[in-house]
C-alpha cells in the first residue's frame, strides 16, 4: 500500500482537526476551552514516563500514560479550586506548568527518550509518512493514521450515542440533572475523550496546535450558528479547511506546518469575527449605523414639522445647527429626503413637507 | 558531601562570573512577576498571562526579521508590542462577540503561538544557524544572560515598580472594587490598560528566564502562595516578590549544574514547591496548623466531656 507522503502529512493533519474540532465544540461550549491548554501540555509528563516504564514508544502504553496524566491534571485542579484555596484558572494555571516542567526535566536529563522539546510544542508531523506500522511483518500505512482514525470513530461515536446527555447537560446543568441525565458522568466522560483526543493528536501534531484545532474552528463555529449540529458540522469543516491550507502555505513559504495551520485557524477565525454574516463586526456596524439613520431620519422629519408648525423656517443649514449635526450629515439626511419626496425645497432654500412627508410624521406621532 | 556541593554551588554567586549574572536576572524577573502577578491573580486573570506570554513569540521573531540584531532590549520592545497587542485582541473578542473569556484567551495564546513558529522557522530557513539562539525563549535559558542583558532587566524592573508604587492606591481600588473606583472619579478604564502594560512588562522580561510557555507559573504562584500567609495587599505583594526572587535564584542555580537543562521548568518546580509548603505550613489556612488545631479542639471537647461524666459519676455516687 503506497499512498504519497504528502497525502499522509494531510490525511493526518485533516483527521487530527476533525477530532479535535468536534470535541472543541463541547469545550467552547462548556467553558472549559483553558482545560484543552493544560491537558496538552501535561500528558507530555505521562508519555515520558510511559516511555520510561516500557523502554520504547509503544502506542498503547504512550496514550495509557497520556491519559491518565491528562485525567490526573484534571483531578488536581478540580481538588486545587475545590479546596477553595484558589480560583479555577489559577488552579489551571499552576497545575499543568508545574507538570509540563516536569516533563521537560524527564526528557532533557534521560537521554534514551527520542522526545524532541521543541517538537513537544510543535510536532513532528512532517515525519508521519516514516512512522508506518507493520502487522505480521506486512505495511499497513501510516501509524498516524491508523490511531487517528480509530479516534474518530471512537469521538464520532461518543457525540452520536451522548448526543442528548451532552446537549443538555451543556446548555442546562440543572434540567440535565432532574431528567436523570447524569451531567457528572458525562463531564467526566468528556474529559476522558478531551485527554485521549489531546494524547493520539499530540503524538502527531504538538501542544500548540492540539489547542488551536481544539478552541479556533470551534470559536467561529459558534459566531455563524445557533444550532448545536450545525455548530459541529461547521467547526469541522473549518478545521479541516484550515488543515488543507496550512499545508500547501508550509510548503509554499518553506515554514513549519504545524505553526502555518496555527495560523490559517486564527485567519479564518479573524475573517469570520469581521466579515461574517448576522454576527461579523461589520454587518453589526452596518446594521447599526442604518438604525442610526432611520431614528434620524424621524428626528429630522418631526423637527421640520414642529418648526413648520410654529411658523419657522428649516434649511439644511439650521438643520445642522439646531440637531447639533455635521454639516456633511445634516446634508446627506436633506438630500435622502428629497429624494424620497418627504420634503420639497422652495426657492429661499427652504423646506416644506409634502403629503408623503406629513403621512410620516403623522405616523411616527401615532 | 552533598552540603559541601551545595554550599559551593551558593558561594558560586560571589565568585562565578556568569553565575552572578544568571541569578541575578532570574532575580529581577522572580521579584517584578511576583509583586505584579498578585493583580492578575486578585483580578481572576491568572490565565491573561499565559496568553500575552505566548502572543509574544511573534515579536522576537519580527523584531529579529526587521532589526536584524539579536539585542536584548530590541527582541524586548518586539515580544512587548505582540504581548499587548495579543491582550488587546483577547479583550476585543470579548466584548465584540458572545465568545467567552477562556476561548478567547485559548484562541490568542494558540495563534499567535503558531504565527511565531512560522516566523522562527522561516528565519531559519532563509539564515541557517543565525536563528539559533531565539528559541530560547521557549523555555528561557538563563545561562545564556549577559551583563548588559541584566541591566536591561533591572531597568524595565525599576520601571513597573516606579509605576506600581506611584500608582499604587489606584491599581488596589480597580481591583478589589473597581466600580466603586469610578464613582470617585478614578480614571478605571485607562489604569485597567496601564496594569496591563505593566504585566505586559513583567512578562516580557521573564522571556529570557523561563520562557513564554512556563511564564504564566510565575505570575500565580507566587501571589498564591503569598496569599497563604496574609490577608493584606501590601504585605502579600511584598512576600510575592520575596517568594519569586528566591525560587529565581534557586531555580537557576540547579540548572546551572547540570549541561543543557534550561532554567524555566526549574523554576517553576520550585516556586510550586514554594506554594506547596505554604499550603501546608501557613499559620492561619494552612493544612497542617488547621489539622492540630481540630485537634486541639476535639480534645477538648473530649476533655469536657470526661469532667462531666466524671460529676455525674461523684453525684451519683453520692446518691
Amino acid at each position: 500500500m503506497e499512498i504519497s507522503s504528502d497525502l499522509i502529512i494531510i490525511g493526518t493533519a485533516v483527521l487530527v482537526a476533525a477530532n479535535c474540532a468536534s470535541i472543541g465544540v463541547f469545550l467552547v461550549l462548556r467553558k472549559m476551552a483553558m482545560m484543552s491548554d493544560a491537558i496538552s501540555h501535561s500528558v507530555l509528563l505521562g508519555i515520558v514516563i510511559a516511555v520510561f516504564a516500557v523502554g520504547g514508544r509503544e502506542p498503547v502504553a504512550v496514550i495509557v500514560g497520556g491519559v491518565l496524566s491528562g485525567i490526573l491534571t484534571i483531578s488536581l485542579v478540580e481538588l486545587l479550586y475545590r479546596s477553595g484555596k484558589l480560583k479555577q484558572d489559577s488552579s489551571i494555571g499552576i497545575i499543568f506548568p508545574f507538570l509540563f516542567a516536569i516533563g521537560v526535566i524527564l526528557v532533557t536529563q534521560a537521554g534514551n527518550v527520542h522526545i524532541d522539546v521543541e517538537h513537544v510544542l510543535y510536532g513532528s508531523i512532517e515525519f508521519a509518512p516514516f512512522d508506518t506500522l507493520y502487522l505480521d511483518e506486512l505495511n499497513i500505512g501510516s501509524k498516524s493514521m491508523w490511531v487517528l482514525g480509530i479516534l474518530a470513530i471512537a469521538n464520532v461515536s461518543f457525540i452520536v450515542i451522548l448526543y442528548k446527555e451532552l446537549k443538555i447537560s451543556t446548555f442546562d446543568k440543572s434540567l440535565a440533572l432532574g431528567a436523570g441525565l447524569m451531567p457528572l458522568l458525562v463531564h467526566y466522560l468528556l474529559m476522558i475523550m478531551v485527554a485521549t483526543t489531546a494524547v493520539v493528536a499530540f503524538e502527531s501534531v504538538g501542544a500548540i496546535l492540539v489547542i488551536a484545532f481544539f478552541i479556533v474552528p470551534a470559536s467561529a463555529a459558534f459566531l455563524l450558528t445557533d444550532r448545536l449540529s450545525r455548530m459541529l458540522v461547521l467547526s469541522v469543516s473549518l478545521g479541516i479547511i484550515s488543515a488543507v491550507t496550512g499545508y500547501l502555505f508550509a510548503i509554499f513559504a518553506d515554514v513549519s506546518i504545524s505553526g502555518s495551520m496555527a495560523t490559517i485557524t486564527g485567519i479564518i477565525f479573524g475573517l469570520i469575527w469581521v466579515f461574517g454574516p448576522n454576527r461579523g463586526l461589520v454587518s453589526r456596524w452596518r446594521r447599526i449605523s442604518k438604525q442610526r439613520f432611520e431614528v434620524d431620519l424621524g428626528i429630522v422629519l418631526t423637527h421640520i414639522h414642529k418648526e413648520l408648525g410654529s411658523d419657522r423656517q428649516v434649511s439644511t443649514s439650521s438643520m445642522s445647527n439646531s440637531l447639533g449635526w455635521t454639516k456633511e450629515y445634516s446634508k446627506k439626511l436633506s438630500e435622502f429626503i428629497q429624494e424620497q419626496k418627504f420634503v420639497e425645497k422652495n426657492a429661499q432654500g427652504n423646506f416644506a413637507l409634502t403629503n408623503i412627508g406629513l403621512k410620516k410624521v403623522e405616523n411616527y406621532s401615532n | 558531601m552533598i552540603l559541601e556541593e551545595i554550599l559551593s554551588i551558593f558561594l558560586g554567586i560571589f565568585t562565578d562570573y556568569t553565575l552572578r549574572y544568571v541569578a541575578l536576572g532570574s532575580a529581577i524577573l522572580g521579584i517584578t512577576s511576583g509583586a505584579l502577578g498578585c493583580f492578575t491573580v486578585l483580578r481572576k486573570q491568572s490565565l491573561f498571562g499565559d496568553a500575552i506570554a505566548h502572543a509574544a513569540l511573534p515579536g522576537i521573531g519580527f523584531a529579529y526579521l526587521f532589526a536584524g540584531t539579536k539585542d536584548s532590549l530590541v527582541l524586548m520592545l518586539g515580544a512587548a508590542i505582540f504581548a499587548w497587542f495579543g491582550g488587546m485582541i483577547t479583550l476585543a473578542i470579548t466584548s465584540t462577540t458572545r465568545i467567552k473569556q477562556d476561548a478567547a484567551l485559548g484562541i490568542t495564546l494558540s495563534v499567535f503561538f503558531g504565527l511565531g513558529i512560522v516566523l522562527l522557522s522561516y528565519l531559519q530557513s532563509i539564515g541557517g544557524a543565525s536563528q539559533g539562539g531565539l528559541d530560547r525563549f521557549l523555555f528561557g535559558q538563563a545561562a545564556a544572560l549577559i551583563e548588559s542583558d541584566v541591566i536591561n532587566l533591572g531597568i524595565l524592573s525599576a520601571l513597573c515598580f516606579t509605576i506600581l508604587i506611584l500608582f499604587y492606591k489606584e491599581f488596589k481600588i480597580t481591583t478589589f472594587d473597581s466600580s466603586f473606583g469610578q464613582s470617585l472619579g478614578f480614571p478605571i478604564k485607562y489604569l485597567n490598560v496601564l496594569l496591563t502594560s505593566v504585566i505586559v512588562v513583567a512578562v516580557v522580561i521573564g522571556l529570557h528566564t523561563v520562557g513564554v510557555v512556563l511564564m504564566v507559573s510565575m505570575l500565580i504562584a507566587p501571589a498564591a502562595a503569598a496569599r497563604q500567609w496574609t490577608s493584606n495587599l501590601k504585605n502579600m505583594i511584598i512576600l510575592s516578590a520575596i517568594f519569586g526572587g528566591l525560587s529565581g535564584i534557586i531555580g537557576s542555580m540547579i540548572s546551572s549544574t547540570a549541561e543543557g537543562m534550561s532554567t524555566g521548568p526549574v523554576i517553576v518546580i520550585t516556586i510550586t514547591a514554594i506554594l506547596g509548603i505554604s499550603f501546608v505550613f501557613s499559620p492561619k489556612q494552612g493544612y497542617l496548623f488547621k489539622h492540630l488545631r481540630n485537634q486541639r479542639k476535639s480534645q477538648i471537647s473530649l476533655d469536657n466531656i470526661k469532667t462531666i461524666s466524671d460529676k455525674e459519676k461523684e453525684n451519683h455516687g453520692n446518691i
